[in-house]
C-alpha cells in the first residue's frame, strides 16, 4: 500500500505539523497517508464507491477538525477506523430510513461493488478476478471480512485488531482462517 | 530451549490459526518453524495451503487495490476544498442555515432573558415601595372601603352633631318639587292648618307663620304669595 507523502518522515510529524499550523499542505499529507485505508474501509461497509467517497471525505474533515485533541493513546489508523465505521453505521441507518419512503432504483448497485466500474478493459481476466474477489469479500460475515481486510491489506497486528473489533486474538485468528478459506473456495 | 519450542505439538485448530500468516509470509521465525514441523501430521492442512496459495498467489500477482487507489486519489483535494468552504461559511455567519438557526435561537433566548429580567426588576421595585408604606397604608390597600375615610381625614373634614344632614335636604327638595304652585295655594286657602302640618314635617318651618296667614285678606295673601314665589326656599 504505497502512498505519496509530502516531505514528512512519519505520521507523528504530519500530526504535529497540522496541530501547529493547520496548513493545507499538512492536511494533504495526512489525507494521502490514510486515504486508501479509510476509503477501503468505507467501501467494505457501504458496498458503493460514491458512498465510500462521500464518507471518506467526511471522515477526514472530522479527523482534521479533531486532530488537535488527538492524544496518541491509540494509533492514527485505529482512530480513523473507529471514525469511519461509526460514520458508515450512521450512513447506513440514514439510507435505510430514506429507502423506506423512496423506491431505491440503485438497490442493485448497492450490493454490487463492481457494477458501475465494469468497462471493456475490466472484462479482461485479471480485472474480472479482482471484481470477483471484492464480491466474495462483501459476502463474508462482517467480523471475518474486517479481520481479513485489516490483517491482509492493512497489516495490523492482532492486538490492535482485537481492540478495534472487540474480539480475542484467538478468535481473530480463527476468523482470519475462515475468511481465507471461504475466499479460496469462492475464487477457485 | 529453541529446540523445545520448535518441537511443541500443535493441534489442528492451532495449525489453522497459523495457516493464513504462513501462506502470506507473516509468521515470525519461531512460529514458522513450529508450523512447518507440525505440518507433516496434518495432510488436510497441507491441502488447504495449496488451495489458498493457488488463489492468493494469483491475487498477489495482481494489483488488487488499484480500483481503491484510483477512486481515492483525489480525496485530499476534495477534503481541502470542503474544509475551505466550511471555513468561509463559518465566517459568512448568518448565510449558513446550519449556523443561522442556532444563532437566532440564542438571540431570542437572550432577548427573553432581558425582558423577563426587567419585569422581575420592576416587581422588585414595587415590593420595595410597598415596604416603605405604613401599616395603615397597607390596611387601606387591603380594604378599599376605608380609603374614602382616609382621604377625608387627610383633608381635615370634621364631622359634628351640628353639621348639615345632606340626606334630609335632598329629601326636602324632592318633596317640594313634587308640589305644584296651585296645590300650595289651594292648601293655604282651604285649610291653612293642613299646610302648617305639612310644612312642619320639614322641621325648619315656623308654625306662627300660619296664624298670620289666617288674618290676611285675599289681596294681602296674593301679594305675600307672589313674594314667596320669588324667594329661594333654601335660603
Amino acid at each position: 500500500m504505497s502512498t505519496v507523502v509530502l516531505q514528512y518522515d512519519n505520521e507523528t510529524d504530519i500530526v504535529k505539523e497540522y496541530q501547529n499550523t493547520k496548513s493545507e499542505r499538512s492536511a494533504t499529507s495526512f489525507v494521502r497517508m490514510y486515504q486508501q485505508f479509510v476509503f477501503a474501509t468505507a467501501l467494505r461497509f457501504t458496498q458503493n464507491y460514491d458512498d465510500a467517497d462521500d464518507i471518506s471525505q467526511e471522515v477526514f474533515i472530522k479527523a482534521l477538525n479533531n486532530l488537535s485533541s488527538f492524544k496518541g493513546e491509540s494509533s492514527i489508523k485505529t482512530w480513523l477506523y473507529r471514525i469511519t465505521t461509526n460514520m458508515c453505521i450512521t450512513f447506513k441507518r440514514k439510507k435505510s430510513f430514506v429507502s423506506l419512503f423512496s423506491k431505491d432504483d440503485k438497490a442493485e448497485e448497492f450490493f454490487n461493488i463492481e457494477s458501475n466500474e465494469m468497462n471493456p478493459q475490466q472484462k479482461l481476466e485479471g480485472e474480472e478476478f479482482t471484481a470477483n474477489f471484492y464480491r466474495a469479500l462483501s459476502k463474508l460475515p462482517e467480523k471475518q471480512r474486517e479481520t481479513f481486510a485489516l490483517r491482509y491489506f492493512d497489516e495490523l497486528p492482532y492486538e490492535e485488531i482485537s481492540k478495534l473489533l472487540g474480539t480475542s486474538v484467538g478468535g481473530l485468528k480463527a476468523n482470519y482462517f475462515q475468511a481465507v478459506k471461504k475466499l479460496a473456495v469462492y475464487l477457485k | 530451549m529453541e529446540n523445545n519450542t520448535e518441537n511443541i505439538r500443535l493441534n489442528e485448530n492451532q495449525m489453522q490459526e497459523l495457516l493464513p500468516d504462513f501462506v502470506f509470509g507473516r509468521l515470525n521465525d519461531s512460529d514458522k518453524m513450529k508450523f512447518e514441523n507440525n505440518l507433516q501430521f496434518y495432510p488436510e492442512i497441507q491441502q488447504e495451503i495449496k488451495d489458498v496459495q493457488s488463489v492468493f498467489g494469483k491475487l498477489q500477482s495482481m494489483d488488487i487495490e488499484k480500483p481503491i487507489r484510483d477512486r481515492s486519489r483525489n480525496l485530499s483535494v476534495k477534503v481541502n476544498d470542503k474544509l475551505n468552504k466550511r471555513k468561509s461559511s463559518i465566517y459568512g455567519g448568518f448565510l449558513n442555515p446550519k449556523l443561522a438557526m442556532p444563532i437566532i435561537a440564542i438571540l431570542i433566548g437572550g432577548l427573553m432573558i432581558v425582558y423577563y429580567g426587567n419585569q422581575k426588576k420592576s416587581q422588585e421595585h414595587l415590593i420595595a415601595d410597598l415596604q416603605i408604606l405604613t401599616e395603615q397604608d397597607i390596611e387601606t390597600i387591603n380594604n378599599p372601603d376605608d380609603e374614602f375615610s382616609l382621604i377625608e381625614e387627610s383633608i381635615n373634614i370634621q364631622h359634628s352633631e351640628n353639621s348639615v344632614d345632606y340626606s334630609d335636604i335632598t329629601q326636602f327638595e324632592d318633596e317640594i318639587n313634587q308640589i305644584t304652585e296651585s296645590e300650595i295655594k289651594n292648601m293655604a286657602l282651604k285649610n291653612p292648618k293642613e299646610l302648617s302640618v305639612y310644612l312642619s314635617n320639614f322641621n325648619q318651618f315656623d308654625p306662627t307663620f300660619l296664624d298670620e296667614l289666617n288674618i290676611l285678606n285675599e289681596e294681602e295673601f296674593q301679594k305675600l304669595y307672589e313674594e314667596l314665589k320669588n324667594e329661594d326656599i333654601n335660603s
